[in-house]
């Protein structure tokens, strides 16, 4: 098909006179039609590297600059990204200017500032600058100043200081990690026991009404128990006091370049480190121990820190369960429509609006969501089943059953469709063959038709989840949310909570990106969550785009 | 029974767990699939389930005659209901105040109010209940006449009362009682009480009064006998010994002076916030002062409400919020006027008649909802109009009698009308449903409150309660239009060129790679592409406009001249590297963005006198430089035509005995002069333009917002590239190989079959492409959510944001209260989306069957 052939023959018979001539091959039309596949190409690779290397790039230990500007003025802190602008004042000149991530929030009232180049007298990197990750207001920079242990300072060199701080961070860290342990768990599982008490007593006052004798007897129990909880919150309470009293004994003092002295708790540090004397070994560590926070943690700081675990967990298990949802219905569907119905008129007009339904927006589905499974669906389940919670909805809500459900429905024609394609790819030859043999319809489905169409329909299944699990539009009105306090499987009976609301990798980069009140800051870590989605969307569609090619391989089909 | 083969009896029938797992299953996938369609088929017939109520009319209970107690020749001043609907209150200019029970008529107390002077003048906040009377000695009397609700237990009540069954009513002490539930009663009584009287200084008789809250506190305004309008203000004084509370008041004349009116204005009103006075005489002359300043009211203009001679002005009301004016006039005619900013002068506000109402009689009595910006007309003829303001819906036309009408009021919670003829008091049951949508509403210019002219406004809530709120869908569905015409304009072009190229002159291997690798972009989630507009892209087009605005022409201009390069080497050279000619068109496109970058100081000098921002803001620069960059385009492409009618043939026939290389250099110098030719056709054209006084400035281009429609349809369009680049390139390659082969064999080159065979054949399939892709743009939500800006404003100012209909579903529908109007309309919105995208899509899918039974036949 390329053009060689005609100009090989062209150039190579000698004895035809008529040339083709340059013109008719339209080389500037085609360097065109080129171009237009070359920009689609460049734009492609572009925003696969800016996402890979902003994504890569993120959680790598920067060296930490300390810059004074003519004023006088001192800066330390993390350069985010260099740029150029133009002055405001006559001449217009373009300018370049530094974004430096300062820190020190609760001192400085700001997080970030921004330098100009030509300002800049001296730029140093400070042995012992240290970078220190905080569990709140942000990021600090600072040098060490002495280590005080109970009141008595015990180090008072950046070295010693540095030691000491090794030597005890990680029990306090471990403090701490029970404290929040004792927090989250065992104070939710009392606060538990009293609600359930208390929906227990407010169903039989629903029941029976406010002073009947079983309203009584009820009532006498839930007093009991509240008795008990209050002294077990207690008990608690006072552990977590103790473990308060012993970690604030550690604390860190440090001074700011601009030569601030302040005194940060040990126990509000997560991480700290020397920027600028990491050796690369140590950088490395630094940045799988940043990865494996970010994968596996809670996050913190207004989602702008720390982990995406909930949104990694909350979106796998809203794709599992709407997968659980789809497959089974849009096989059958399929099933019916190839195998059962008759062929006519009504069965390719079904198709046909079944393909339509693949190209109507997402978001009209979480309209759907929204109205039908939540307000409507989801009300009347809590009117009848959960009607001692009333006026709090349970069910009455967005929750991650009714967004696997709407994400169902709207990945439902792209199941129906693969499901159908594999099902006629498999030859009618083999049907009849089978029928033959004496074999009866659903056997034949059963061990002829579906077997070789599984791969088709795992294809469709496959494009479904990377299709579920990349939609935000219909998620964000029917239960993604910012921040979730509890993952929608957890020990607690009945280990699926389906009405709770979820986080959600691409609902997660929309409100850090677009809602963050520190967004400079939240930015690379949007990256990094992009990074993460989209590896696992491709991952995803890489599996269905080889199994479709080995399927057609194995079978030919009329694509398209 | 023949013997088989084995020696054992064949079993001819099937086993019955075979057949019954037979029927089993199909039974199941019968039901499991016809069940899924329809629950498929559910989100359209949901959503128009929960769209159809907005367009229903008002519902009316039939009404509910009570015989007046006792048939009043007084004047009624106030007529008023409670909360639940159980009982009135009329206060007559006698003085008497009068309740009775609505469900069966009855008396319940009547009281003379005031026992010591004669009550001239009357007015009531409807939200406060706060009250102010004046007397015919000149004096004044603040109080508050409210309907009182409390929650009695049942055990308190005398067994009769106990007995009632749920919502029943009776009486008690005075009070009406409801059963509520098995232990409450909720009892509601009206309640009068008033302060000491205010003397005051003259003695003339008060003969109007209203009353208003301002920020400053409360203000009224107080017309007497002697035709003195005045603005007072009271001073609350309690002593603290005593506990007796004094009021003082402060008092400003307003001045006026109407030559040909003897009496004094007929109206007085007071607008919501206290910072303007109407006074309305009989024949529709009204004057308005601004009272802003308490001490020199000053007149602001003086207009006839009714300026035909023969009518005259019945009735005047304020509409909810105070700002609008409602006047009945003799006609039958209600009209509503407010002030507003003449289009010309943003100096001064005058007011307007937005809405007319056309009743059959004379208007006699008004009553505006407290609400929303409904109202009550009622007529001499004895019938009663309900109308909805700003959709100008007329919702009811009912009848009380054949007596005038002499007033009309809207229960607290608009769910009832009650009219007062002289004999009877009619009451209905309402339930105005969304009576601020209609078809119209939806859809054409409406003149809200405080506007010059009728317009489109998407304004859906606001914090206030007499918002008036605005459901125009126009500006959503122009900025849906608004970011599928960019992202498409951008998207189709680079989709289907790169499609034809990729089906007719990529080599197959390179195919292999490159084709699933831009499928996978179709599995990009949206989000990531919105987050990547709205935060990398728009910042970064920001900085360097000019060179962004340079590329559209610069890289296309690369590949062409990189094509004549091409032609230009020898042959011999050029025959081998054909495979790797794409690395050289990848290539261009660096070469092209570098050029723009080199060029854009120059074109920012040279177009926008070199600062595009201020440029686009019109402060700077003249319209040339735009309308140039602007036609570049549309002169190219005459240019490219022109050339190829007019020149292409003639030289295919002049070359014939050229050489190789000769074609090429004057392939070249054609491109030349033509690109020469399109500048110069650019240039002519600006200035021509510029002459004539057109700015692009204010249409297309206007002042730079961040998140614009050029960053939406460049990231849009890259989002839709991928599908109409996959249908597309499907359709080129099913075009069967024999037609490839005949129109090589028959001598055309392989562009010449591309253009005249290939793509004609596949062009039902392109265009289905492009219909699916089209569908998509149209629904597209994070990107337009994220980059757009969210502003419903009509511009086509490519440098402006837009809200589509999508995204305004993401932001609104989560805050909106359900079965209100906002969320019907919210639904209707999607219900729009849907049918929008399910028509382009059926389209698509049609036009692609036909061409792939076309496909199969060749």
């Amino acid at each position: 098909m390329s053009s060689e052939t005609s100009e090989k023959k062209s150039a190579t018979s000698s004895r035809r006179r008529a040339k083709v001539s340059l013109f008719a091959q339209g080389e500037p039309m085609i360097w065109l039609t080129g171009g237009g596949l070359a920009v689609a190409l460049c734009m492609i690779i572009g925003l696969l590297l800016l996402i890979f290397y902003n994504g890569i790039s993120t959680l790598w230990p920067m060296p930490v600059p300390q810059i004074q500007t003519v004023s006088g003025t001192v800066y330390l802190g993390e350069v985010t990204r260099d740029e150029s602008f133009r002055s405001n004042d006559e001449p217009v000149r373009t300018l370049h200017r530094r974004l430096m991530r300062t820190g020190n929030f609760e001192i400085s009232g700001e997080h970030f500032n921004w330098i100009n180049k030509h300002e800049v007298k001296e730029e140093t990197l400070p042995q012992w600058a240290l970078v220190i990750e905080r569990t709140a207001w942000g990021r600090f920079y600072g040098f060490p100043e002495s280590f005080v242990l109970g009141g008595e300072t015990v180090a008072s060199t950046s070295e010693t200081v540095w030691k000491a701080f090794n030597q005890y961070h990680d029990a306090v860290s471990d403090r701490r990690g029970k404290i929040r342990e004792l927090e989250t768990h065992e104070i939710g599982r009392i606060n538990r026991r009293l609600e359930n008490a208390r929906l227990a007593l407010r169903t039989v006052e629903l029941r029976s009404g406010l002073g009947s004798p079983a309203w009584n007897v009820e009532h006498t129990k839930f007093l009991e128990t509240e008795k008990g909880v209050t002294e077990k919150f207690k008990k608690l309470q006072e552990e977590i006091v103790q473990l308060r009293t012993e970690n604030s004994r550690y604390v860190l003092k440090l001074r700011t370049a601009q030569g601030k002295d302040t005194a940060i708790l040990l126990e509000n540090i997560v991480r700290a480190y020397p920027a600028n004397q990491l050796s690369i070994v140590g950088k490395v560590g630094l940045y799988f121990e940043r990865w494996h926070e970010f994968l596996l943690d809670d996050p913190r700081e207004a989602n702008s820190e720390g982990g995406v675990f909930p949104a990694i967990f909350g979106t796998v298990i809203m794709t599992l369960l709407m997968s659980l949802a789809v497959v089974p219905f849009g096989v059958m569907a399929a099933l019916y429509l190839r195998e059962y119905a008759k062929p006519g008129l009504v069965v390719s007009a079904v198709r046909i609006s079944i393909n339509n339904l693949a190209g109507v927006p997402s978001i009209v589905f979480g309209v759907f969501g929204l109205g039908f499974f939540c307000y409507l669906f989801g009300a009347s389940i809590d009117e009848l089943f959960f009607a001692s919670s009333l006026p709090n909805p349970t069910f009455g809500k967005g929750g991650i059953l009714w967004a696997s459900l709407t994400l169902a429905l709207l990945t439902l024609p792209v199941v129906i469709v693969a499901t159908e394609e594999a099902l006629s790819a498999v030859p009618n030859s083999m049907r009849e063959g089978s029928y033959a043999c004496g074999g009866s319809k659903w056997q034949t489905i059963k061990r002829i038709v579906l077997p070789r169409a599984m791969p088709g329909i795992m294809t469709g299944m496959i494009l479904a989840m990377a299709r579920g699990a990349g939609e935000v539009a219909p998620l964000m009105l029917v239960g993604a949310v910012k921040l979730a306090p509890e993952l929608p499987l957890d020990g607690v009976a009945p280990f699926i909570h389906a009405e709770r609301s979820f986080m959600h990798l691409g609902f997660h980069i929309y409100d850090l990106g677009f809602q963050s009140q520190n967004s400079e800051a939240a930015k690379p870590m949007v990256f990094t969550t992009t990074l993460l989605l989209i590896v696992l969307i491709f991952l995803l569609n890489l599996m269905a785009v080889r199994l479709r090619t080995r399927l057609r391989s194995k079978f030919v089909s009329a694509a398209f | 029974m023949t013997q088989s083969f084995t020696g054992r009896a064949r079993r001819k029938k099937t086993h019955w767990s075979v057949r019954f797992s037979d029927r089993f299953y199909k039974s199941l996938i019968t039901i499991g699939g016809i069940g899924t369609i329809i629950a498929v088929s559910t989100v359209f017939f949901y959503l128009l389930y929960v769209a159809i109520p907005l367009f229903r009319p008002a519902h009316i209970d039939g009404s509910e005659t009570l015989n007046r107690p006792a048939a009043d020749s007084a004047k009624p001043l106030s007529v008023q209901s409670d909360e639940y609907g159980l009982m009135n209150q009329v206060l007559y200019a006698d003085g008497r105040l009068v309740c009775t029970r609505l469900d069966t008529g009855a008396l319940l107390f009547e009281q003379m109010l005031f026992t010591n002077a004669a009550l001239t003048a009357f007015t009531i906040n409807p939200e406060t209940s706060e009250t102010l009377c004046g007397f015919a000695d000149g004096s004044l009397q603040m109080g508050r006449i409210s309907f009182q609700t409390s929650y009695v237990d049942a055990k308190e009540l005398p067994p009769e009362l106990q007995a009632l069954a749920e919502n029943g009513v009776g009486e008690w002490n005075g009070a009406l009682l409801q059963r509520i539930s098995d232990q409450q009663f909720r009892s509601v009584k009206l309640a009068a009480t008033f302060d000491e009287p205010i003397p005051s200084e003259t003695s003339a008789a008060v003969r109007l009064l209203d009353q208003a809250t301002s920020p400053a506190g409360q203000i009224s305004v107080m017309l007497n006998d002697e035709g003195t309008l005045s603005l007072l203000r009271f001073t609350r004084r309690e002593n603290i010994m005593t506990g007796k509370v004094t009021i003082r008041r402060s008092v400003s004349v307003i001045p006026y002076t109407v030559k040909d009116h003897r009496d004094p204005p007929a109206w007085i009103l007071l607008s919501g916030l206290g910072d303007t006075v109407f006074a309305a005489w009989r024949d529709g002359t009204l004057l308005r002062f601004d009272t802003r300043d308490f001490a020199n009211p000053k007149l602001l203009e003086r207009i006839d409400l009714v300026p035909e001679p023969d009518r005259k002005l019945t009735a005047l009301q304020a509409l909810l919020g105070r700002t609008t004016l409602l006047a009945g006039d003799s006609s039958g005619r209600t009209q509503a006027w407010f002030p507003a900013f003449s289009s010309n002068s943003r100096a001064q506000t005058f007011l307007v008649a937005s809405h007319v109402f056309q009743g059959p009689a004379a208007v006699t009595a008004l009553a505006s909802s407290s609400r929303i910006r409904m109202f009550a007309a009622g007529y001499e003829d004895g019938t009663v109009d309900l109308f909805h303001v700003t959709s100008q819906k007329q919702l009811a036309h009912l009848t009380a009698g054949d007596a005038p009408v002499q007033a009309v009021a809207l229960a607290p919670k608009d769910d009832g009308l009650l009219a007062l003829t002289p004999k009877r008091l009619v009451q209905w049951k309402i339930d105005p449903q969304h009576p601020e949508i209609t078809p119209a509403a939806l859809f054409t210019p409406i003149w809200y409150e405080g506007s010059a002219k009728p317009e489109h406004v998407w304004q859906s809530s606001s914090g206030t309660d007499d918002f008036e709120p605005k459901f125009g869908l126009m500006p959503l569905i122009f900025g849906t239009l608004k970011a599928t015409l960019f992202s498409m304009l951008f998207g189709v072009p680079v989709a289907l060129l790169a499609a034809i190229f990729t089906s007719e002159f990529l080599s197959p291997r390179a195919k292999m790679h490159i084709k699933p690798a831009v499928e996978m972009m179709a599995g990009l989630p949206s989000v990531v592409l919105g987050f990547i507009a709205a935060l990398v892209l728009a910042p970064m087009v920001a900085s360097m406009l000019t060179v962004v605005m340079a590329v559209f022409i610069t890289v296309p201009a690369s590949f062409l001249i990189g094509a004549y390069i091409w032609q230009m080497v020898p042959h011999r050279w050029t025959l081998p590297l054909e495979h790797f000619r794409f690395i050289f068109m990848l290539l261009a496109v660096p070469a092209g963005m570098g050029v723009a970058w080199a060029v854009s100081p120059m074109v920012e000098k040279l177009c926008f006198a070199g600062d595009i921002m201020r440029w686009l803001d019109g402060q700077i620069g003249q319209a040339f430089g735009g309308w140039v960059l602007l036609l570049l385009p549309a002169t190219c492409l005459l240019t490219a035509w022109l050339f190829s009618v007019a020149v292409d043939s003639r030289l295919r026939s002049f070359s014939m005995n050229w050489s190789r290389p000769q074609c090429a250099l004057f392939d070249l110098l054609k491109f030349i002069v033509g690109a020469a030719a399109a500048l110069l056709l650019a240039v002519a054209a600006a200035a021509l333009l510029q002459e004539l006084g057109f700015d692009p400035r204010g249409s297309l281009f206007g002042t730079y917002v961040q998140r614009n429609a050029l960053v939406v349809g460049f990231v849009m369009g890259f989002a839709i590239i991928p599908i109409i680049y996959t249908i597309s390139e499907d359709a080129l390659s099913s075009v069967p190989d024999h037609l490839r082969s005949a129109s090589l064999g028959a001598g055309a080159t392989p562009w010449q079959t591309a253009v005249r065979i290939i793509i004609p054949t596949a062009m039902s399939g392109l265009f289905s492409a492009v219909m699916i892709g089209l569908g998509r743009a149209v629904g597209e939500t994070m990107i337009v959510l994220m980059a757009a800006g969210n502003t419903p404003v009509m511009e086509w100012n490519l440098f402006n944001g837009f809200r589509t209909l999508s995204a305004n579903i993401a932001v609104e529908l989560p805050e909106a209260v359900r079965n209100s109007t906002h969320y019907r309309t919210l639904f209707f919105a999607a219900l729009v989306l849907f049918v929008m995208t399910f028509i382009l899509n059926t389209i698509a899918e049609l036009v692609r069957m036909r061409f792939r039974k076309k496909a199969m036949e060749l």
